[in-house]
């Protein structure tokens, strides 16, 4: 073979070694740069995701001042907050009934954690998300003995106290028949459930 | 056999590279060489995008603690609105009561029909009565009375049927037989909304 000859096909493997090397390289490489941009891309487009969640920040911040502020308002109605708030409101029942000329029979009061019971009716509604055990709910059964025109009395003092107090349940019974007074002057067995709510933020 | 050549050398031919040989390899040199520079470009675009994607990872982490915040703030609006729900809902849940006897009172047909009972719970209001005579007609009057007035039955629910009998009151009454019935009136319940927000 021709030295020339051989020195041709040498360069030519050469050449073809050389191409497919650097052919590769430049594969790689645009794989590889290919890979990082996607990547970019996809921190882009978090990016944007993002900027458009902060940019809300400021509204959200308004937002929540705002609803500070109703809240305040709002939970003004209930009780403020006291360890003996049960007291408090069974010494304002009993000057209530006393005002109205209703004689207490029996005082049973108890107190509940929480949320509205279950079966408590109507529900105070609870959203997801609802921090309803920040609200103590202090419930208070009464009885007394009186006519029903004195209950109601009771009751609107009751009603209109000057902190949320609620009437849940009601049980009105005659006493045994004495001869006497009408109807409507007749003394009633009466049981009052009263319950209040009390804000304490956890 | 050797061949010896004896020509003086300027007279001599000289073998030279052919042509085609020669532009093959021109072009297998600029080929490579052009390759070569093509990996080093892609090499540097290769170092720029790592440095970028180095500096947006950067700011999307700084972001990222941002968004955190953000997204504590929604959680505390949710709790603040839940607490507002809450409340708004304990202050609808109150009925007045007093003012709803007193209604009640006004509107029992005075000497025909009286209460000898009630009881409130959460779900109802039921009242025990005893009506003079013995004619159905006086449950059904009451019942009308008190789906009539709008003010005292916006609370209720529709008034079920219940049993009527005709009783003995007892010696304290001079009737030898009344009319006894109990009349049930469902407490309408607080509407909620799709998210169990009130309406």
């Amino acid at each position: 073979m021709p030295p020339l000859t051989q020195k041709l096909i040498a360069a030519v493997l050469i050449f073809v070694a050389a191409i497919g090397g650097l052919g590769y390289a430049v594969y790689a490489k645009t794989v590889e740069n290919d890979e990082t941009q996607a990547k970019i891309d996809a921190l882009e487009a978090e990016i944007s995701q993002f900027q458009a969640v902060i940019a809300t920040r400021e509204e959200k911040e308004r937002q929540r001042l705002a609803l500070d502020q109703i809240l305040r308002d709002l939970v003004s109605i209930l009780p403020p907050y006291s360890e003996r708030q049960e007291e408090l409101v069974q010494d304002a029942l009993t000057a209530y009934a006393s005002g109205a000329q209703l004689k207490p029979k029996r005082l049973a009061p108890t107190v509940v954690q929480g949320p509205p019971a279950p079966n408590a009716a109507p529900q105070p509604p609870r959203p997801p998300g609802a921090a309803s055990n920040d609200f103590v709910r202090i419930d208070l059964r009464m009885g007394f003995e009186g006519t029903f025109f004195n209950f109601l009395k009771f009751l609107y003092r009751v009603e209109t106290h000057d902190s949320f107090l609620r009437v849940d349940e009601i049980q009105l019974a005659p006493l045994p028949y004495a001869e006497g007074p009408q109807p409507e002057n007749r003394e009633l067995a009466i049981v009052v459930k009263v319950s209040t709510y009390q804000y304490v933020p956890k | 056999m050797i061949e010896i050549n004896l020509l003086p050398p300027q007279y001599r031919t000289v073998e030279r590279t052919p042509l085609p040989v020669f532009l093959g390899l021109i072009t297998g040199i600029v080929a490579v060489a052009g390759l070569g520079l093509f990996v080093i470009g892609l090499s540097a675009k290769g170092r720029a995008l790592e440095e970028r994607r180095v500096q947006r990872a950067a700011v999307h982490e700084r972001m990222k603690k941002e968004v955190e915040d953000v997204r504590k703030l929604d959680r505390e609006l949710q709790e603040s609105q839940g607490r507002i729900d809450t409340v708004l809902g304990i202050a609808e849940s109150k009925v007045y009561w007093s003012v709803k006897l007193d209604q009640l009172a006004r509107l029992l047909p005075s000497g025909t029909v009286w209460l000898e009972g009630l009881t409130l719970d959460p779900a109802k209001l039921q009242l025990v009565c005893k009506a003079r005579g013995s004619s159905w007609q006086r449950f059904t009057d009451l019942r009308q009375r008190l789906r009539n007035d709008t003010n005292f039955d916006y609370q209720f629910d529709q008034i079920p049927l219940t049993p009527i009998e005709v009783v003995n009151p007892g010696p304290q009454y001079t009737e030898p037989s009344v009319l006894s019935f109990s009349m049930t009136l469902p407490l309408r319940q607080v509407e909620q909304g799709p998210q169990g927000l009130p309406r």
